[in-house]
């Protein structure tokens, strides 16, 4: 198996259950092959570093600008004024 | 009374409301429009709401659902028309002819954990993701932001899994790559 393979098939291994021989091929070429273990590493600590990122606390960072706010204050005071005309 | 509920929940709200869009998407006036969605969505329904779960959490899932809508519409106008972007063979300078790492994949350290604590890291990887082509980038995210199944998000991107599977590793390829160097190699240049 060649790195350029291996390389892909890691990345697939993440997203579906690899068939028994792709998966013992690519297994044997990461036991021989240290440049894609470290491909692998990397692969997971992306995959974490990923998931950190998403679960961060919302609460620091950019704000919602206030023309931006005011405009949601008007959308939602007009859907309860067109929501009244229906009655 | 309504008035004053309605501010409240966009005070308290609307900043973070507006962080999680802008980590789906990358455009700004984008994000202020989902978010927009979201309330209007969320204020209509508010009498189903009644306390069930944390308000955060439902306004967020309001809002998930207002992103992956967008994904859908965006879908629709894009991937079918760039086929290059299904094109495996694009990652192919990474490797020589006997199908060799050109340059091999440096040592990040033993523990993918670190990721959890390395704000560099995660800085980086904002970074990096917001380089990543649309279409890559929104297949990342679904992914393994979102953790959506390989079916919802094929439906949502409006892609096989064959060329599903081929947008995740590019980003990934490239992801990889743009932290190598600008994470890793500037750690280690310290």
């Amino acid at each position: 198996m060649k790195c350029s393979e291996a390389s892909r098939l890691y990345s697939e291994s993440k997203d579906r259950r690899l068939g028994l021989w792709q998966w013992l091929k690519l297994r044997y070429h990461l036991f021989i092959c240290a440049a894609c273990r470290r491909f692998g590493w990397q692969i997971e600590t992306l995959d974490r570093v990923a998931r950190t990122w998403t679960e961060a606390e919302d609460d620091i960072g950019p704000e919602l600008p206030s023309h931006a706010k005011q405009r949601i204050l008007t959308v939602l005071q007009q859907a309860d004024a067109d929501g009244d005309k229906n009655y | 009374m309504s008035k004053q509920q309605a501010s409240a929940w966009v005070e308290e709200h609307g900043d973070a409301l507006f962080r999680y869009a802008l980590k789906h998407v990358r455009d700004r006036d984008v994000a202020q429009d989902l978010v927009q969605d979201a309330f209007l969505a969320a204020w209509q329904a508010r009498q189903e709401f009644a306390g069930r779960s944390a308000l955060r959490t439902w306004l967020i899932g309001i809002l998930r659902h207002k992103v992956l809508d967008h994904f859908r519409r965006v879908g629709r106008e894009g991937p079918l028309n760039d086929p290059t972007l299904f094109d495996i063979a694009a990652e192919a300078t990474l490797f020589d002819a006997a199908g060799h790492w050109v340059a091999a994949p440096g040592y990040w350290g033993g523990d993918p954990e670190q990721a959890l604590t390395d704000k560099a890291l995660q800085a980086a990887f904002e970074d990096c993701l917001s380089h990543l082509p649309p279409t890559m980038a929104r297949a990342f995210v679904l992914r393994s932001l979102e953790e959506c199944d390989i079916d919802d998000a094929c439906k949502t991107l409006q892609v096989t899994s064959t060329n599903l599977y081929v947008l995740l590793y590019r980003a990934r390829m490239r992801l990889r790559e743009c932290l190598e160097q600008n994470w890793y190699q500037a750690k280690a240049s310290e």
